[in-house]
């Protein structure tokens, strides 16, 4: 006889809810009932969690040496800070890299401030100092005094002779 | 709950009552896990550092001001929760900033995690070795593609091994929401490991 729908699903509910139940009583380790029917499913929920467990116990194995040394790095800033100056110099370090780390803004002003203050004034005193370029700089020279024989000379004036008439008196 | 986690004094309360010791512990003992845990949501190896790091790191800055409510592993993960999230956040703000699509449910689900990535380690025969490793792979796989609120239910109750209750406080969600994910989490990998789960 074929089973009424209502009566499926009201099966389905009651065995997910004892299904519920029994991950309940497994995982706060609770002890096994009397019902042979409900320990059988029991028995097969803790199967599946302890291959569960088996599977995942080994990624806490993945890296041990990495694991040790994580929590050594943690333990260098909590209960054995370094509370001399070498101390606050890391800890400077350690808070500067983390804004950095945070933020692409600050990386960004950081690099601008590097080239401003850095990398251009020492551009700058390499071809000053030390391979000055020819054509770098634009000179101002002064114009220096044209040598003695280039002077133009001025025309000497000229003086006309005329002869002397009675009426000239002489000065 | 797993041992490790279940020192015999609460390592924030040593911590602020001056004895660093139970913090180192912890430190040394969670660092592999808390790795894992960042791994299997999603976040590659240098992203998992960072982010145990940044949860140690807010631990200890909370030692000072800390009282003692509950057990000390679900608070651990409860800040670690929050640092997944603060990141997922991040990073989907960046995206947005970038114009790249924004991945769904927390971590990005195209991507593989180092973890994923990782062989799987143990002593295996050689007979059950392909079939293992090839179920170990669908089971990450599955994993992977489960909605973020089921994969963290199952990450504390399941690998973590963390009861109900803790599970609970530190998501801060209802035991009932705890037993609902679970059992679709648990339904969705067991199907993908082609189980019966009617």
């Amino acid at each position: 006889m074929k089973e009424h729908p209502m009566n499926d699903q009201e099966g389905k509910d009651e065995s997910a809810e004892r299904d519920a139940d029994l991950l309940e009583s497994i995982l706060n380790g609770e002890p096994m009932r009397d019902d042979a029917r409900v320990e059988a499913r029991r028995l097969e929920l803790e199967a599946f969690l302890a291959t569960c467990r088996e599977t995942f116990a080994g990624d806490e194995e993945v890296d041990r040496i990495g694991a040790r040394r994580l929590a050594g790095r943690i333990l260098a800033r909590t209960t054995r800070e370094d509370l001399s100056w070498r101390g606050d110099i890391g800890l400077m370090v350690r808070y500067v890299k983390s804004r950095f780390a945070d933020s692409a803004a600050l990386r960004v002003a950081a690099a601008v401030l590097l080239v401003h203050f850095v990398v251009a004034p020492s551009v700058l005193a390499y071809y000053v100092f030390v391979k000055p370029e020819p054509d770098l700089w634009i000179k101002y020279e002064q114009r220096g005094e044209l040598p003695y024989a280039l002077e133009v000379e001025e025309p000497p004036l000229e003086i006309e002779f005329r002869p002397l008439d009675d009426d000239d008196e002489p000065r | 709950m797993k041992e490790t986690w279940d020192s015999e004094r609460d390592p924030l309360a040593a911590l602020r009552d001056g004895d660093p010791e139970p913090f180192e512990a912890f430190v040394v003992s969670a660092t592999p896990a808390f790795l894992a845990f960042f791994g299997r949501l999603g976040a590659s190896r240098a992203e998992a550092e960072d982010l145990v790091q940044e949860v140690f790191l807010k631990l200890f800055r909370t030692a000072p001001s800390y009282t003692q409510r509950g057990r000390f592993a679900a608070y651990a993960f409860r800040v670690a929760r929050n640092g997944w999230i603060d990141r997922v956040r991040k990073r989907g703000a960046e995206a947005e900033g970038l114009g790249m699509p924004v991945a769904s449910g927390g971590a990005d689900e195209g991507r593989t995690s180092a973890i994923e990535r990782a062989p799987a380690t143990g002593t295996e025969e050689p007979g059950s070795g392909l079939a293992r490793r090839e179920e170990a792979a669908r089971l990450r796989a599955a994993l992977a593609r489960l909605p973020e609120h089921h994969r963290l239910v199952f990450e504390l109750g399941v690998l973590q091994e963390m009861p109900y209750e803790s599970i609970a406080d530190t998501l801060e969600i209802p035991v009932g929401t705890v037993k609902s994910r679970m059992f679709h989490a648990v339904r969705k990998l067991r199907a993908a490991l082609g189980e019966d789960v009617a």
